[in-house]
């Protein structure tokens, strides 16, 4: 993975960091110079925006209903098993 | 008469709830993990119908097991393990040959973007947005999806190679941390995090690509 420094932040780069921003795995320095291409980009901004919202649709999409039978055949594994 | 028990938040809480007889708070555990349980699993055996029945045999040890959870990792990390054990001995049992941990260090690295979006060296933008983001019309804070966006997460999440959403599922759908997930998966964190940073990028590209159709087509 790549690494920033303060004078050369472009971008390309940014794209390829944006995650290590996320993670928080990115040292002070890294962080600084990352920031401050941030808000003066706001295309870029967009970009961490758009990774952002990607993991929060995912999480709505997952968020299924229970089938019925198997949530019958659950509780009935749950009633056997429930302490006297 | 109805009589509803508070369902705890907390872990620990919740498996003591759970171990003294709280069905209820069972149900809700299991309703908060089908979605991402049932996905997971099926990356390891492959069908869906086997995929159930991995799940259904996951709360059947966990339940067997609740009693003697001391809370030394989350319930959460310590379902997914049960859930990843269960799904790995059905493989084998199905002779299924799973590509999991599937990380080839070899790898040519996958840009995030293509590089064509970025201004060519010896320009004097050289690496900066020629074709940027556009902004979306859903955000995160939106309370309703359409159901065609719905559709598309769905299909891009089933797109993502097998790594890349089994991490994804982990991280951004059971909120496990780095170091949780790297033990469930059995992978170094810089596998983690590689396959993390490509399943995100790939994620938002084929949802940029959704909004960019669907933008050309209405106007």
């Amino acid at each position: 993975m790549k690494s920033l420094k303060q004078t050369e932040v472009v971008c390309r780069d940014v794209v390829e960091v944006v995650n290590d921003y996320l993670e928080d795995t990115m040292s002070p320095e890294e962080c600084a110079a990352f920031e401050q291409h941030l808000h003066a980009c706001p295309w870029c901004m967009t970009y961490l925006n758009q990774i952002r919202a990607s993991s929060s649709f995912v999480r709505r999409v997952t968020a299924t209903d229970l089938p019925p039978a198997l949530e019958a055949s659950l509780r009935a594994l749950f009633r056997a098993r429930r302490p006297a | 008469m109805l009589v509803c028990r508070v369902v705890p938040e907390n872990d620990a809480a919740l498996a003591t709830e759970i171990a003294a007889g709280n069905e209820q708070a069972f149900i809700d555990l299991v309703a908060r993990h089908h979605g991402p349980f049932t996905r997971l699993a099926l990356i390891w055996v492959g069908s869906p119908s086997i995929a159930e029945e991995v799940v259904q045999e996951t709360w059947t040890i966990a339940l067997e097991k609740l009693a003697g959870f001391e809370g030394r990792s989350s319930l959460k990390t310590w379902l997914c393990g049960i859930l990843l054990n269960t799904a790995r001995a059905r493989a084998r049992k199905e002779r299924r040959t799973v590509s999991v941990p599937f990380f080839d260090p070899d790898e040519a690295p996958e840009p995030a973007v293509p590089p064509d979006r970025f201004s060519p060296p010896g320009h004097r933008w050289d690496g900066h947005w020629q074709a940027p983001p556009r902004a979306w019309p859903e955000t995160p804070e939106a309370a309703l999806l359409s159901t065609e966006t719905l559709g598309v997460v769905d299909t891009c999440l089933k797109a993502l190679p097998e790594a890349q959403r089994a991490v994804l599922i982990l991280r951004d759908l059971e909120e496990l941390s780095g170091e949780e997930a790297c033990n469930a998966l059995g992978i170094t964190d810089t596998h983690q995090r590689v396959l993390l940073h490509r399943a995100r990028s790939r994620m938002r590209a084929l949802l940029e690509q959704h909004y960019d159709e669907t933008k050309a087509r209405t106007t």
